[in-house]
């Protein structure tokens, strides 16, 4: 039985890999011990990713910088909990789902209140329309980079009406080409579930932008 | 059926994210090959993932100076483990010791205050004295009866923490309690106290539990015989 060798190239990558892995050990090793610089470093190393998860989630560049900044903070406060230090990543991409997901729920439940709100100082023939609009604003209008702006808000929401464990899923592993076992570690599964979940993700997607495709 | 149909799915799934192992991989592209439902659904998958990709590639611009600038801040007031450094947290030692020497420098200033009051027993006709004796005090009072009376200037002096003093002709007795073994405190104390008080020249112990403070007796007026009636 023949095994392939890794070629050079391939060599030379797992190794800048585990030199890359090494240093973020020790920087959370040094942000653990209250290094704020160690930590801050992490931050930028993280940061974009984070962002950018929370805003496919949010749906809202303010709303997700913001979230980021309290993640990190959380984080720094909370890094004596971190158990495995090789880990960071995952731990960190965690919190911010976890306040992301809060800070929906909140969201939903005061735009349900005003919602209320309105249609009962108007029409009850108002409402679908209002609804449409809260939710065609989630991308604010610096925010629509695509050249098909309309497309862009309908992965929006189309990505908003999936169940949570879905959305989170396809998010982070098939926008945002996190690894797989990263996600698995941040949504709490296995790695077939994270599979699973994406591909019925996708599937609704293809039934909610069908008219776009 | 349908089982098979979405199995076939999942599995395409994976090939479009480029996660399924080897052997499956081979087994799937063979199939697409003569199967067109299978290169249908894989088309169909690999669109949307398509979609998503350009969608993902488009972040808007985020200001990240300014992130870090205000991220640095907010993290100078945090500490690992949750404790916020607060105001108190941070100042808070350095002020309890500034109170503790306010409240040091306030006890000593009354101290000094009270010990300045007692020590001037001269000053006035009420006055208080400082027994020698641990806890106990001294009042010395005028009283006019005695002092212009056939008893010439001896003053009362009394032990508020005594029972009543009895007076005898040109003396005052002082007694304590038998429980009290504290007659020669009371002695050296009526002794402090009356050199303040005119005529008082002696103080004698007279029984076990009392001392005498004796004073000698002033020539009486001599009344002319015709004021008589």
């Amino acid at each position: 039985m023949s095994q392939r060798l890794p070629n050079d190239s391939q060599a030379q990558g797992a190794v800048q890999q585990a030199m890359a892995a090494a240093q973020e050990l020790a920087l959370v090793l040094a942000a653990k011990s209250g290094d704020r610089g160690a930590f801050g470093k992490l931050a930028q190393q993280y940061q974009r990713q984070c962002a950018a998860v929370a805003l496919r989630l949010l749906g809202n560049t303010h709303d997700a910088a913001e979230l980021v900044q309290d993640a990190l903070v959380k984080a720094y406060r909370s890094l004596d909990q971190l158990q495995q230090s090789e880990r960071f990543g995952p731990w960190l991409m965690r919190i911010v789902t976890n306040l992301a997901l809060n800070y929906r729920r909140s969201r939903g439940r005061r735009q349900a209140l005003s919602l209320e709100q309105t249609s009962a100082g108007a029409n009850g023939d108002d409402g679908e329309d209002l609804r449409s609009s809260v939710a065609g604003s989630t991308l604010d209008a610096p925010e629509k980079p695509l050249a098909n702006a309309e497309l862009g808000d309908a992965i929006q929401i189309a990505i908003d009406e999936l169940p949570e464990k879905q959305r989170l899923a396809l998010v982070m592993f098939a926008v945002e080409k996190m690894p797989q076992k990263d996600v698995a570690e941040v949504l709490n599964c296995s790695v077939e579930a994270v599979k699973w979940h994406v591909f019925m993700a996708r599937k609704q997607l293809k039934k909610s932008l069908g008219t776009y495709m | 059926m349908k089982n098979d149909t979405q199995h076939l799915e999942f599995l395409i799934s994976q090939y479009v994210d480029g996660t399924l192992d080897a052997a499956s991989k081979k087994s799937l592209e063979q199939r697409m090959v003569v199967d067109p439902d299978s290169r249908a659904a894989y088309q169909e998958q690999r669109e949307v993932q398509d979609v998503l990709d350009d969608w993902g590639n488009r972040l808007p611009w985020i200001n990240w100076e300014k992130f870090d600038a205000e991220l640095t801040h907010r993290l100078e007031k945090e500490t690992v483990g949750g404790q916020r450094i607060t105001f108190w947290r941070s100042w808070g030692k350095a002020m309890a010791v500034a109170a503790s020497l306010l409240v040091a420098v306030g006890v000593g200033y009354v101290w000094r205050g009270i010990s300045a009051s007692v020590n001037d027993t001269n000053s006035a006709a009420a006055q208080v004295a400082k027994a020698s004796a641990p806890s106990q005090s001294v009042t010395v009072e005028e009283n006019a009866a005695l002092s212009q009376g056939m008893h010439g200037s001896l003053r009362r002096v009394e032990f508020p923490e005594f029972p009543k003093s009895t007076e005898t002709a040109g003396n005052v007795q002082f007694s304590v309690p038998p429980d009290v073994a504290a007659t020669e405190s009371l002695k050296q104390a009526v002794e402090m106290s009356l050199p303040k008080v005119a005529n008082a020249n002696s103080v004698v112990q007279t029984q076990p539990n009392a001392v005498t403070a004796e004073a000698p007796e002033k020539p009486r007026r001599e009344v002319p015989p015709d004021h008589f009636p």
